[in-house]
Formats: C-alpha cells, sequence, structure tokens
C-alpha cells in the first residue's frame, strides 16, 4: 500500500472517529443542556425556597445520598422492565381471548375494557419514563453547585412516585372490578351456547 | 529508416503560463506565445494549428509527441503516479462482512415471518375450535399470575426517597 493510499485511508478513519467523538461530544452536551432546562423547570415548580442552613446542609450530605439514589435507580431499571412487561401481557392475552372467541360471543364490552386498559398502561408508562428521567438526573447532576436543583429534583420525584403508585393501584383495580367480571361473563356466554348445541 | 511521426493534435497542447522550449523541426512552425499588454485588451492568440508532418529524412533524437507514457515523463519531467495495487484483503473482508451482515438480516426477516404466521396459524387453527369456558378460565388466570408479579407497595416505596434514608 503506497504513501497515498494510506495517508487516504488514514484521513478517512481520522474524519470518522472525529465524526463519532464529535457526535457523542454533542449528545452529551445536549443532555447537559436538556438537564439544565429540566432542573430550571424544577426549581421553578418548587413552592418552598430552602434557607441558608438548608442550602449548608443539602451540599454537605448530597453526594452521600446521590450514591443512595443510585441504588434506587438500578432497582428502578427492574421495575419498570417487569411492569411494562407485566403489563404489555396482560394485554396480549386479552386481544388473544377476543381473538379466539371470534364470533362464538359478544367480545365488544371487552374489547372496550382492553382499549381502557390501554390507556391506563399507557399513562403510567409515560408517567414512569418521566420518574425515571428525575432520578437519572438526581443522580448525576452536581448537587453540590445547585443544591436547590436537587431539592426540587427530589420533591419532583417522591410526587411522581406518589402518582406512579396511585395509577399502578387504578390498574389493578380496573383488572379486578371490570375486566374481569366482563371475561366472567364471557364465560357464561361461551358455556351457554355450548349448552345450546349439546342439546 | 522511415519515421512517421502521429499527427499533433489540439488536444496534445497543453496551455502555457510560461514559455517554455518547445521540440520543433525544421517542418514544423511553432509559435511562442507572447505575453498580453495589461493596459489594452487584446484578442487572445489563436491556438497554434496542427499540421501533419511525414518525412522520410533522418528522424530527431526525440519524437514530437510522445508515444508512450514513459516518454511523457522523460519530456516534461513529471512524474506519473506510482502503480497503486489495490488492497485485495482489505476489499475481501469487507464484501464478506457485508454479506455477512445481509445474512443475518435476511434470516431474521424470515425468522420474524415464520414466527407471525406460526401465531397467525395458531390463532387461526385456535379460532377455528370451538374456545371452552376452561380456555377462558385459563386466560383469566394467566392474567391473574401476571399481575400477581408486581407489587405496587415495593415497587414505589415512599421510604426509598425520604430524608432519612438519603441521610438528608
Amino acid at each position: 500500500m503506497n504513501k497515498g493510499r494510506k495517508s487516504r485511508v488514514f484521513g478517512l478513519l481520522t474524519g470518522l472517529i472525529l465524526l463519532f467523538f464529535s457526535t457523542s461530544l454533542a449528545t452529551a452536551q445536549t443532555d447537559t443542556a436538556g438537564l439544565q432546562d429540566r432542573l430550571t423547570a424544577r426549581k421553578a415548580q418548587l413552592k418552598t425556597r430552602l434557607t441558608g442552613a438548608q442550602t449548608t446542609r443539602l451540599k454537605e450530605r448530597c453526594k452521600a445520598a446521590q450514591l443512595i439514589i443510585a441504588n434506587v435507580n438500578t432497582r428502578l431499571k427492574t421495575v419498570q422492565s417487569n411492569r411494562v412487561n407485566a403489563y404489555d401481557k396482560i394485554i396480549d392475552h386479552l386481544n388473544s381471548l377476543v381473538s379466539r372467541v371470534g364470533n362464538q360471543a359478544d367480545t365488544t364490552k371487552l374489547q372496550a375494557d382492553i382499549t381502557g386498559l390501554k390507556e391506563k398502561t399507557a399513562s403510567f408508562g409515560s408517567n414512569l419514563t418521566a420518574y425515571k428521567v428525575i432520578i437519572d438526573d438526581l443522580q448525576a447532576m452536581d448537587c453540590g453547585a445547585d443544591p436547590s436543583g436537587f431539592k426540587a429534583s427530589l420533591e419532583a420525584a417522591k410526587s411522581l412516585q406518589t402518582q406512579l403508585k396511585t395509577d399502578a393501584a387504578a390498574i389493578r383495580a380496573y383488572l379486578n372490578e371490570i375486566i374481569k367480571p366482563t371475561i366472567a361473563a364471557l364465560r357464561v356466554q361461551l358455556a351457554g351456547g355450548q349448552q345450546e348445541v349439546i342439546n | 529508416m522511415d519515421d512517421i511521426r502521429p499527427p499533433r493534435r489540439m488536444m496534445d497542447v497543453q496551455p502555457r503560463s510560461t514559455p517554455q522550449p518547445v521540440q520543433r523541426t525544421a517542418t514544423q512552425p511553432v509559435r511562442a506565445s507572447t505575453p498580453q499588454p495589461s493596459v489594452t485588451p487584446s484578442p487572445a492568440p489563436a491556438p497554434p494549428t496542427p499540421s501533419v508532418s511525414v518525412t522520410s529524412s533522418a528522424t530527431p533524437s526525440t519524437p514530437a509527441v510522445p508515444a508512450t507514457p514513459d516518454q511523457a515523463v522523460a519530456l516534461t519531467g513529471m512524474t506519473l503516479p506510482p502503480k497503486v495495487k489495490a488492497p485485495v484483503a482489505a476489499i475481501v473482508l469487507a464484501v464478506l462482512v457485508c454479506l455477512g451482515l445481509i445474512g443475518l438480516t435476511v434470516f431474521a426477516y424470515l425468522k420474524t415471518q415464520s414466527d407471525t404466521k406460526s401465531n397467525g396459524d395458531n390463532q387461526t387453527t385456535q379460532q377455528t375450535e370451538a374456545i371452552t369456558p376452561e380456555a377462558v378460565d385459563a386466560s383469566q388466570e394467566s392474567i391473574d399470575a401476571e399481575i400477581g408479579t408486581t407489587n405496587d407497595d415495593q415497587d414505589f416505596n415512599a421510604a426509598e426517597l425520604s430524608d432519612e434514608s438519603l441521610g438528608l
């Protein structure tokens, strides 16, 4: 390979590497800018302001708190995956049931209930994603430099966690109080139809 | 020996910015480029007209038009780019990698299609068969099992973000 071709290949590789790093740097800068925007928005929503003593205390202890939040974040990834999979499988079971019943019984009610369930699980998924973002920010931010941002993010995380628990309970109640009775009624229809066939 | 010179073609005439020594013969008139005055514009000099000359007399030591690139190199002092050997191994490797990726993609697509078709076949088969109440019960149990894998109190424990837990 002559020198000319070597230099061209080297130049091409260098260009690709520079492009990769510049893209990564741009992404990182975008994430940093997004983090600052989110912190600013949360600080604006924070109703209470930190006193001087609270600020000092937070600066001293926030780094240790971030280590604990890192463990929370690790567990949250598992929770997020398990929850989303569970809800998706439930919806798949219900859709499969509708397909299998076909014309043997009226599945209109069940289909409407499935739509309602999808709306609830989608709302839950959005809130869960937003919660994950806050936990990521709490772990990644420079809490010593911005204790009020840390406090605001922590309050936002607590609020969203409460909302998630409410959403999960609502989904569970919907399954138990709406969908299960619909499936039971469907079973009765199918059993009655089979009885007619036997008779 | 007779030497038949190829005709001097227009495309062989290179534009020159500075006058350069010109290979001439007794039968070929050569026009040297004249510098244009900077003040008054004047029409550009006409390009030298090609002329064909066939002589039966003694040939010049160097031909007017080089027959081979090597002769052109000798005349003009320019250097040809060195002959480049294609990196065969790199090309072959790149082609093999591309083929492998294409194969993987096709395999994944076919597998997806076969899975979809088998699911569709299963559903079609199940649809044609009458579903029993026991099958409905089984679906209900599957749903209960899935919701049972979640624990709202554990998954969203308020204590894990409390100030006491975080040491704040």
